[in-house]
């Protein structure tokens, strides 16, 4: 069964130059897409042209089927219910993300209460589980604080919760760990690993590194100048990349991850 | 033990110390760093956020006085007052910046970004000196003399990147600083910027400073690391030993924590 297809989604802007360009890809219930590119490829423009999120004066034809249901079809008040509870984000930059002016624990409770309908106390205790979730385990100072004041991996970390709140089928993480350190990121890769597989959530990961996309990714669609020029899996692209395209992003990707190896002795 | 440690480096460290904010308020951005690049090598910086790369490269490149130590060049101590030290480290040492985008200025065209150092440090003899030196510099990194009139949004990030490049070499300098010179490109314009880096360098006997979170960019660049971390180093040496063989637990976890590929 599939859980997100897009089907020649295709965007252009009010002058008529054309983004995106009939891109088509599905993933099934459980699967986990991996979207690489490099910038001007649209994997950003993919991900917000399938919550309705594009930019003013640009348009999206084609379909974004959730559950066989095409969103593109829905008006705002429509989109806004399926934002969120789902599909749910994650972005770059936490940072720009959260609202400054608000508690964490009130953020996380935000699409709780607006989705669930849940009570201020009932929100506020599944945030606090949440957090546990996501391994934010001073909790009750976590949720007492500002974006501004958390750490940027807390930030991410604040983030995912917020987006798994209402158990979304679908999670869609644009650059999710680009902004932060290394060793941060390792830890987001690895937790995001761990939540997608227990709950179940179905996974569309956008990103420019193919090392990182390689670690959370099952299936691959490759992008260039707003047109996929590779559906494969991750393996298959390690192991017998097809398109020149996607060997010409391995072996940079390849040559710029190398460390140094030991001597050979 | 080398020839190149027992002569005098030529940009060093010496017990270096920052602390920023008034009393009883400080937080201290680098504590008791000594580093010391000789010349010709290539040495690179690498460390996460809060290590104190930005703190370390201001004062690497004079626009920062240490709280405590001193930054030497030619084994003198870079002092205010010292106008000809100065002037010869300002013409010698010059630096290439992450985002091409926000370091060149936009209103410029090519040719003017690039003769910018050599009129500042008084250069060249004259225009005509200054444009063929423009004209030379640009070949170095691989951009023709069309490139000379165009303004930098006409160009691809990788090529912005090569201008930047051009401008720190036109005033034939020893040290070339790199503030995480290839961090913001696309991974296959990265690789050939890397490359040209490698190239100019030993073409140019360059010695290269390298400022990075990328401990794989440092490796491939830099024949010696130094790790920094929490305002201290917490490692240094050779490249190979340091990223094969870490003495550091921070240095493991630090390259453990990099994603590669099979």
């Amino acid at each position: 069964m599939t859980a997100l297809e897009v089907r020649d989604l295709t965007v252009r802007t009010s002058g008529g130059r054309t983004l995106l360009d009939a891109v088509s890809w599905e993933v099934p219930f459980g699967g986990r897409l991996g979207i690489i590119g490099e910038s001007g490829s649209g994997k950003s423009l993919t991900a917000a042209a399938i919550l309705g999120l594009l930019p003013e004066g640009m348009t999206a034809t084609g379909q974004v089927l959730l559950d066989g249901r095409d969103l593109l079809t829905l008006g705002e008040r429509a989109l806004r219910a399926v934002r969120g509870a789902q599909v749910a984000m994650v972005f770059q930059e936490p940072l720009t993300a959260l609202d400054p002016l608000m508690t964490v624990g009130r953020q996380i409770a935000g699409p709780l209460r607006l989705h669930r309908g849940a009570s201020r106390t009932k929100a506020r205790e599944l945030a606090a589980d949440l957090c546990r979730l996501v391994r934010l385990d001073d909790t009750e100072r976590i949720l007492g604080s500002y974006p501004w004041q958390l750490s940027g991996g807390q930030r991410q970390r604040v983030s995912i919760a917020m987006a798994l709140a209402c158990e979304p089928r679908v999670l869609l993480a644009d650059e999710p760990t680009t902004a932060l350190d290394v060793t941060v990121q390792a830890e987001i890769l690895d937790l995001l690993d761990e939540l997608i597989e227990r709950t179940g959530t179905t996974l569309v990961f956008v990103s420019h590194d193919l090392p990182v996309v390689a670690r959370v990714a099952r299936d691959l669609v490759v992008m260039r100048s707003g047109q996929v020029v590779e559906a494969t899996t991750v393996a298959q692209a390690l192991e017998a990349p097809a398109h020149p395209y996607t060997r010409q992003l391995l072996a940079a990707a390849r040559a710029v991850s190398r460390l140094p190896q030991e001597d050979p002795r | 033990m080398t020839d190149e440690t027992t002569s005098v480096p030529l940009l060093a460290l010496h017990g270096v110390s920052r602390e920023f904010g008034g009393r009883g308020r400080t937080t201290t951005a680098l504590d008791g760093v000594d580093i010391a690049v000789h010349e010709g090598r290539s040495v690179g910086i690498v460390g996460e956020s809060g290590a104190g790369k930005s703190t370390l490269l201001r004062l690497l490149l004079g626009l920062d006085t240490p709280t405590s130590g001193q930054v030497s060049y030619r084994g003198q101590t870079l002092d205010r007052r010292d106008r000809a030290l100065l002037k010869r480290f300002r013409r010698e040492v010059q630096v290439v910046l992450q985002d091409p985008r926000s370091s060149l200025d936009p209103r410029m065209t090519v040719a003017q970004i690039v003769a910018e150092p050599l009129q500042s440090l008084r250069i060249g003899a004259d225009q005509r000196e200054r444009s063929a030196r423009v004209d030379e510099v640009l070949g170095w990194v691989g951009l023709d003399a069309d490139a000379r009139r165009k303004y930098p949004a006409q160009f691809s990030g990788g090529q912005r990147q090569r201008i930047a490049i051009a401008r720190a070499l036109a005033p034939s300098p020893k040290v070339l600083v790199g503030d995480e010179p290839v961090s913001a490109l696309d991974v296959s314009v990265r690789q050939q910027i890397m490359e040209l880096l490698a190239r100019l360098r030993t073409e140019l006997g360059l010695t290269l400073v390298l400022v990075s979170h990328d401990v794989a960019i440092v490796g491939q660049l830099c024949e010696e690391t130094v790790v920094l971390r929490g305002g201290r180093v917490e490692e240094a040496g050779e490249t190979r030993q340091v990223l094969t063989r870490p003495t550091s637990p921070y240095t493991r976890a630090l390259l453990d924590a990099v994603p590669t590929l099979a």
